[in-house]
């Protein structure tokens, strides 16, 4: 295997750059650059790495934590979403939720839910991937996303949609 | 039973979350990729280090250079150091007025070609004459009697060498052609009767 090509890194900016962007903002309050950066790497590399999305979001993670480092400011993560007042989704009418909301719902989780949550719904990692990206257990990973999923349900008092049909 | 509605509940939430699309108007895609293109057209890798920040935790290592001048530097200012205390600790030493030790005349003579020996011993007796007649202006009275109005007298230095070693009793004046001075009475009694004695004989003061 070879460096990656053009057309490969146009398809991954083009699947995962938002996700990665939303992951990054998590972490620090410059999420573009550090993607970018992040993207870069990806083409210096020497190799493909055997998992690009996996490696993508490990090396924006380091480099979100060392951003928000060297900005020596002390707050924590969960506050970094705080101060982003720009809006993380697109609003489209087909959406069932509302987007701000969803955002605004986010913000109030806990660093470690919310990273979870963005990188299983939006970066589309198993809890495998996440669990070695936060450097913790798959158990650990899996309850922080069903925590953080229940708590912005109840606090968007979404009525889930009656799909399947109740056994009589 | 619950726990399916709870289940499938959950399952739909997390559709209709998953539905909402991330901005995609963030990254500069067209910058990305001018940026990529150019790190790859970079002749080596270390090159591309350039677009990649260096975190602001982490400190640039100077490589060689930073410790090259720290050890040239640590280096003079160490033999500048010893310099200083070798010329410290340098006794001072007076400038003695030096001794020059004149050649003798028998050691120039005995360096010279033989033919020359003659001449240049003759030149010397020359000069000893004449320092020895500036120096002593007395003991030409004293002086045997040339044979020749000029040219150094022979034994002239011999009656120099007993004068001056035993005194003026110890000369003995020759028969031949010496002074005539009363054997009785060698030393004259004043510089005067000296002078007329020797008055007598002028052609012994030639030269």
């Amino acid at each position: 295997m070879g460096t990656i090509g053009p057309d490969i890194l146009t398809r991954l900016l083009d699947e995962h750059g938002a996700a990665l962007v939303l992951y990054a903002q998590q972490l620090c309050d410059s999420p573009e650059d550090v993607v970018q950066e992040a993207f870069l790497s990806l083409a210096a590399e020497s190799q493909i790495p055997e998992n690009p999305v996996g490696w993508l979001y490990r090396v924006v993670r380091n480099r979100a934590i060392n951003a928000a480092r060297t900005s020596r400011r002390r707050l924590k993560r969960e506050r970094y979403a705080d101060k982003r007042d720009e809006p993380w989704f697109s609003a489209s009418v087909e959406d069932r939720l509302d987007a701000a909301q969803a955002a605004e719902a986010m913000k109030n989780l806990s660093s470690e839910q919310r990273e979870t949550i963005v990188a299983r719904l939006w970066g589309g990692l198993s809890f495998d991937e996440i669990a070695q990206l936060t450097g913790t257990s798959t158990s650990t990973v899996h309850r922080w996303y069903h925590a953080g999923l229940n708590t912005l349900r109840e606090r968007l008092g979404v009525a889930c949609a009656k799909k399947q049909n109740q056994p009589k | 039973m619950c726990k399916e509605t709870e289940s499938a509940e959950m399952k739909s939430f997390e559709a209709a979350l998953a539905a909402l699309t991330p901005r995609t108007d963030r990254l500069d895609r067209e910058r990305l990729m001018f940026l990529a293109g150019q790190q790859s057209i970079l002749p080596s890798p270390d090159q591309s280090t350039r677009l990649r920040p260096v975190p602001v935790g982490a400190r640039r290592e100077a490589g060689g250079e930073g410790t090259f001048w720290k050890a040239g530097f640590a280096a003079m200012t160490a033999v500048a150091t010893v310099l200083l205390v070798i010329v410290l600790r340098s006794p001072s030493e007076r400038l003695d007025p030096q001794k020059i030790e004149k050649p003798s005349v028998r050691s120039i003579v005995s360096r010279d070609a033989p033919m020359e020996r003659r001449r240049l011993a003759e030149l010397n007796q020359e000069n000893y004459n004449d320092i020895i007649a500036s120096n002593f202006p007395l003991l030409k009275y004293f002086a045997k009697g040339k044979q020749e109005p000029s040219g150094p007298s022979r034994s002239y230095p011999a009656l120099l060498r007993q004068v001056l070693a035993h005194g003026i009793d110890s000369w003995q004046p020759e028969t031949s052609g010496a002074v005539d001075i009363k054997a009785t009475n060698t030393r004259p009694q004043t510089s005067r009767e000296i002078l007329k004695q020797y008055l007598a004989r002028p052609d012994m003061f030639a030269g």
